[in-house]
């Protein structure tokens, strides 16, 4: 370990006896991921840095990414169509009901949410250890929606949660990217909730099942293939015919 | 800590320990609670481990829900194990776990905790991400999912890819953006000159198409240049690589029509080659012809720096001008060209490359012409004539280059190229009605040029870049041209008896460039400054000999003529860059100078030391993903061009006079431009929309001077012109209707104020035209695509409008394409054009291709069904009405077989 941790992980608070039992128990937790994902996944690499973040309130918690100073450092490539909201990857995550709300634009502009079940991943555990600073991570590893995620949680912050849609491991997620590493976040800072460090959390009125997002994904496809097939080519012996892969982040079909 | 429950668990556990036993494996099932130890409120979200004592293994393990419950099942070998339960807020359990037994079933556990003693504050994590790469701005094409019957060039590749555009003289962009370099497995082969590749290159070899943003030759200014270019890597499918593979093509009509191409590559590690020969007499371009290599254009390749290009010789002799009805009609044709280009990797971080080519080019034109110029209301100019021309041209041409890059803080790259251009053309024009005239011209032109160009980049430790770049151009030309005519009898200050004119010109030209350029990148800022030295040193010699047509009269040879241009100049520049955000660009730079300028001609003797200077600034926004709004301004004083100052009174093509300045100018120019563009591809709208406006005083205008008695082409002095351009575009996919629906409208306002006759004037020249198009998407194997377009053109001189020339143009297409298959792909093409009143024309033309193998294909097509022989076209200029008439060419089949192996 090059580096002690600059603050303690514990603080010998004296809370013995009834003062201590008085008190409601709030878990309220606010994470800082190192976060970068690459914009061109699945066909080249443009990896942007982000600003990940965690907001744990009880049973509930908040993730999103959002876009620095750093992301756009670099230009964006006039090749790309690069569609980005302020937010990226907006998950709610409900324990108590067992679900997951998540955020989509689909170049609308319109931010829709779906619902989701919660921690979906099977996880397969690990011997395998690190130490991330000072914390003592195990590995796990899982494939959620086309690809292979590992992920490094740690006892020693037991709480079953990570960025994105990832958690449902029995420690907090530290580090955790997919094996091609288009997206990758490792926890900076872990600290409780302030009052300046609270976000609201979107207050999500009208959210559709997940099966309609899918149904949502292949309307789009459709629309998009046929009017990029309405190409003109003027000339006599080429036939424009434009097609368009799409990518997107997690692979899912119908059923 | 240990409550009651604990205690009747450990009890529990010992007592099932001690009644089970003989089993190797045991069916265990954990469930129960969480509870705080106080106020029984349930615990979520912990979790619960089932773990092996003395290792770091978790076996298994649950968390708990909502009301802190919680299970665990799985099948464990029998043994000791321990339960750990964990939460962020309390203190954690472990509990010993002895399973002796095939099933242990524990029931409704109910674990009361206690909270953290230890408060747990903020964690910060000191590590650093290993492992990602922030490099790379490419995007990739899988060359297979495009490779649709019709495709057999790299260029048909490319149009099929959403994003590309192909112009009908085959430049490539990409996103509006103009392709700078197709590079092959990383190897720039043709440097600029990529058509060479793009329209010879067997798509078959092709696996994958990459685009580069921001391309930069120089490696070590990548990162810091915003050069807005794009460049193409072709990745070719593994089975061609390390052998020497080939493609080609063979047509043939039945009335002596034929085409043929080759082209081979051979990519190795260490040596990359291709080479292209090319035959046809179908009256299509050469393509394969090394004429793309010197004339590529290098202006504005830099904002604010000029860079040296290539010179020619500026004597032409008649010319019969192809109509510009976005297609090439030529009657005769016949092209023959071949091209090699190599790179050896010589040693580490050392590369050479070569090119050679030759391209023999013979082009046959006939035509009538009819001529209406007004000068006054009591004078019209009309002329009759018919033309024939044969441009016949052999080009020539080599390049030699070394590379050094080791991957370092230097690298360098070291050019010489080696241009010969041979032409001969003839020409003849028999005239009529306002002068009777019979014309024949002939001119051979030799040109040589060589060029060196060197450049040495170094970084230094504070990554700062130095950029040193040396440019050397010479170039000498010889002109011989012939003239026999009648038209100088009247008009000139030739003595009218000397009916044959024979005149020698020679050209030399010197052109030396020297640049030193610092760059450097803070943050988003990015700047370069630097010094340019610049030497352009031309000469000009020429005879004339007029001899009469009377054996008794004497020939005259005129005293030799000529002329001197010189200009040397220093000049500092710079340019700053700055992105604001996510959405705001600004540039902003400059460079000026201080120049010695010699012009020396019989008009002319004078030495000044005249400033320029250039400032561009450019601002750009963009509103969203899809909408970019971008605002430009560039103001420039710049030098009289060489080019303009020759020796007086050239005798040129068309029987006209090719006058020298007889002023020295400086144009003054300022230039806005104002473009918004909203493209959503996804959504299927584009609305482009352009507005340019310039204002050029002092310039002089390349313009026709015309009087009732001669023409001439010089160099008229202007006092101030005006251009106002505006161009919207505007697409939009209709879904129900399956359809794309395009609408582009351009208009210009041309204003020029020039002496004619001696007389400052007004010209003013207005254009308007809107297409409109319709391509359908239907789900079958026939789709359409329909176009119409109307335009119309207006000229003249301000106080004569009655004078007005007004021309309506219309031209409409429609087209089949038919496509069953994958492998079957056919189109019909119906063309319309209502060129003036009652001139019109249509031709049709059908193409059908197989794919009989993966690799061969035949195709069958029918040009100009409808064996239209001729087309009109009418033009107007400054003050004349043009009508030309051409033959087409003619109607004809040809059946053509493509491989490659």
């Amino acid at each position: 370990m090059k580096k002690n941790l600059l603050l303690s992980l514990l603080n010998i608070v004296s809370l013995f006896g009834n003062a201590q039992t008085s008190k409601t128990i709030v878990n309220e937790w606010d994470c800082h991921y190192y976060t970068l994902f690459n914009l061109d996944f699945d066909r080249g690499k443009d990896l942007r840095e982000f600003q990940g973040r965690l907001l744990i309130r009880n049973s509930k918690s908040y993730f999103y990414m959002s876009a620095t100073e750093k992301t756009y450092e670099k230009e964006d490539t006039d090749n790309d169509i690069t569609v980005m909201t302020d937010t990226l990857f907006k998950v709610i995550k409900d324990f108590d009901n067992n679900y997951v709300l998540f955020s989509d634009i689909l170049f609308t502009k319109k931010e829709t949410f779906y619902s989701d079940s919660l921690h979906q991943m099977d996880w397969e555990l690990t011997t395998d250890k690190k130490y991330i600073d000072s914390l003592e991570c195990f590995k796990a590893k899982t494939y959620f929606r086309g690809r292979n995620y590992i992920a490094w949680y740690t006892l020693g912050l037991a709480i079953p949660n990570g960025p994105w849609k990832i958690g449902g491991l029995p420690g907090l997620v530290i580090e955790t990217y997919d094996e091609n590493k288009n997206i990758y976040f490792l926890l900076k800072k872990f600290t409780r909730i302030t009052n300046n460090s609270t976000a609201d959390f979107p207050n999500v009125i009208h959210k559709q099942p997940y099966s309609t997002f899918i149904d949502n994904r292949y309307t789009f496809m459709k629309n998009v293939s046929a009017n990029l097939s309405a190409q003109e080519s003027g000339c006599l012996t080429c036939e424009s015919k434009s097609k368009i892969n799409f990518f997107f982040w997690e692979k899912v079909s119908r059923l | 800590m240990k409550g009651i429950t604990y205690f009747l668990f450990i009890h529990w556990l010992i007592f099932s320990i001690s009644t089970q036993s003989g089993f190797s494996q045991s069916h265990c099932r954990i469930n129960g609670s969480l509870i705080t130890k106080e106020k029984d409120i349930p615990i979520a979200n912990a979790s619960i481990l089932i773990r092996k004592p003395g290792t770091d293994r978790i076996i298994s393990f649950s968390l708990t829900n909502h009301k802190g419950e919680f299970t665990i099942e799985i099948l464990l070998p029998l043994g000791n194990y321990s339960l750990h339960i964990n939460h962020i807020s309390y203190a954690t359990e472990i509990i010993p776990l002895f399973i002796d037994s095939a099933y242990k079933n524990y029931k409704d556990l109910v674990f009361r905790l206690s909270p953290k003693v230890h408060e747990l504050k903020d964690v910060i994590v000191h590590s650093t991400p290993s492992g990602i790469s922030t490099k790379g701005d490419t995007v990739e094409y899988v060359a297979k999912a495009y490779q649709t019957p019709e495709v057999n060039k790299l260029e048909d590749l490319l149009r099929n890819m959403q994003g590309f555009a192909i112009d009908v003289d085959g430049n490539i962009s990409y996103n509006g953006k103009q392709v700078e370099k197709v590079l092959i497995e990383g190897e720039d082969l043709a440097d600029r000159a990529y058509k060479l590749i793009s329209k010879n290159l067997n798509a078959a070899f092709i696996d994958k198409v990459q685009v580069i943003s921001n391309y930069n030759d120089d490696r070590l200014l990548r990162n810091i240049e915003q050069s807005g270019k794009v460049g193409i890597n072709l990745k070719i499918s593994q089975k061609w690589l390390n052998k020497i593979s080939l493609s080609g093509e063979m047509g043939y009509s039945p009335n002596g029509r034929k085409v043929a191409n080759q082209n081979s590559i051979y990519l190795t590690e260490k040596m990359k080659s291709l080479s292209l020969i090319n035959y046809n007499n179908i009256g299509n371009s050469s393509t394969s012809n090394i004429g793309y290599f010197y004339q590529q254009d290098e202006s504005n390749q830099n904002k604010i720096i000029e860079e040296a290009d290539n010179g020619n010789g500026i004597i032409q002799s008649g010319n019969l001008l192809l109509p510009g009805l976005e297609d090439s009609y030529k009657r005769n044709n016949k092209d023959f060209s071949s091209c090699i280009m190599n790179s050896w990797k010589l040693g580490p971080g050392i590369k050479m490359k070569s090119m050679l080519g030759f391209a023999k080019s013979n082009v046959i034109n006939t035509g009538n012409n009819f001529s209406e110029t007004l000068i006054t209301a009591a004078n019209k100019w009309t002329i009759e004539s018919d033309q024939n021309a044969e441009f016949v041209n052999n080009n020539y041409f080599a390049r030699i280059s070394l590379q050094h890059d080791n991957g370092g803080k230097n690298l360098g790259t070291y050019n010489v190229y080696l241009t010969q251009a041979n032409q001969d053309n003839s020409y003849s024009n028999i005239s009529h009605l306002s002068i009777v005239d019979s014309l024949k011209e002939s001119l051979q032109n030799k040109l040589f040029n060589i060029k060196f160009s060197g450049s040495e980049t170094y970084q230094n430790q504070n990554k700062s870049i130095l950029k040193i770049e040396l440019n050397f151009n010479k170039e000498r030309s010889i002109q011989n041209f012939n003239n026999q005519t009648n038209r100088f009898i009247k008009y000139f200050n030739i003595d009218s008896t000397y009916l044959f004119n024979t005149q020698n010109l020679v050209n030399h030209s010197e052109r030396v460039n020297l640049t030193f350029r610092w760059l450097r990148k803070f943050s988003t800022v990015s700047y370069q400054y630097g010094i340019q030295f610049r030497g352009d040193h031309n000469r000009y010699t020429t005879d004339l000999v007029n001899t009469s047509a009377l054996v008794s009269r004497p020939a005259i040879i005129n005293p030799t003529d000529s002329a001197k241009y010189s200009n040397d100049r220093i000049g500092l520049f710079g340019l700053i860059t700055k992105k604001i955000g996510r959405y705001d660009i600004i540039t902003l730079g400059g460079s000026s100078g201080l120049s010695y300028l010699s012009i020396k001609n019989r008009i002319l003797n004078e030495k000044r030391y005249p400033f320029y200077f250039r400032y561009f600034f450019e601002y750009r926004k963009n509103i969203t993903e899809f909408k970019t709004f971008q605002f430009q301004y560039q103001l420039e004083k710049s030098l009289p061009e060489e080019r303009n100052f020759h020796p007086a009174s050239l005798i040129s093509g068309n029987a006209s006079v090719l006058q020298t300045s007889t002023q020295i100018k400086f144009p003054l120019s300022n230039q806005i431009r104002l473009v918004y563009l909203s493209n959503n591809i996804l959504k299927g709208t584009q609305l482009l929309l352009s507005i340019s406006h310039s204002t050029d005083f002092n310039s002089n205008t390349v313009s026709s001077y015309f009087s009732p008695e001669y023409s001439a082409y010089m160099m008229l002095p202007g006092e101030k012109s005006m251009l106002t351009t505006v161009n919207v575009n505007t697409e939009k996919y209709i879904k129900p209707l399956k359809s794309k629906v395009k609408i582009e409208c351009q208009g210009m306002l041309a204003k020029r104020n020039i002496y004619i006759n001696s007389v400052l004037k007004d010209n003013i020249y207005n254009s308007a035209s809107t297409q409109i198009k319709w391509i359908t998407a239907f789900p079958l194997p026939v789709n359409i695509e329909l176009s119409a377009r109307g335009s119309y053109f207006e000229n003249y001189t301000a106080g004569q409008l009655n004078k007005k020339n007004q021309l309506w143009q219309y031209q409409g297409y429609g087209k089949v394409k038919i496509n069953f298959s994958q492998r079957f792909y056919s189109s019909i093409l119906y063309n319309y054009y209502l060129l003036a009143t009652n001139n019109s024309f249509k031709k049709v033309d059908m193409y059908a291709v197989l794919k009989a193998t993966k690799n061969c294909s035949i195709s069958l097509t029918a040009h100009n069904l409808f064996n239209t022989s001729k087309i009109e076209q009418k033009t107007i200029s400054a003050t004349s009405i043009d009508i030309n008439e051409f033959q087409l060419i003619q109607r004809y089949f040809l059946g053509k077989i493509s491989f490659s192996f």
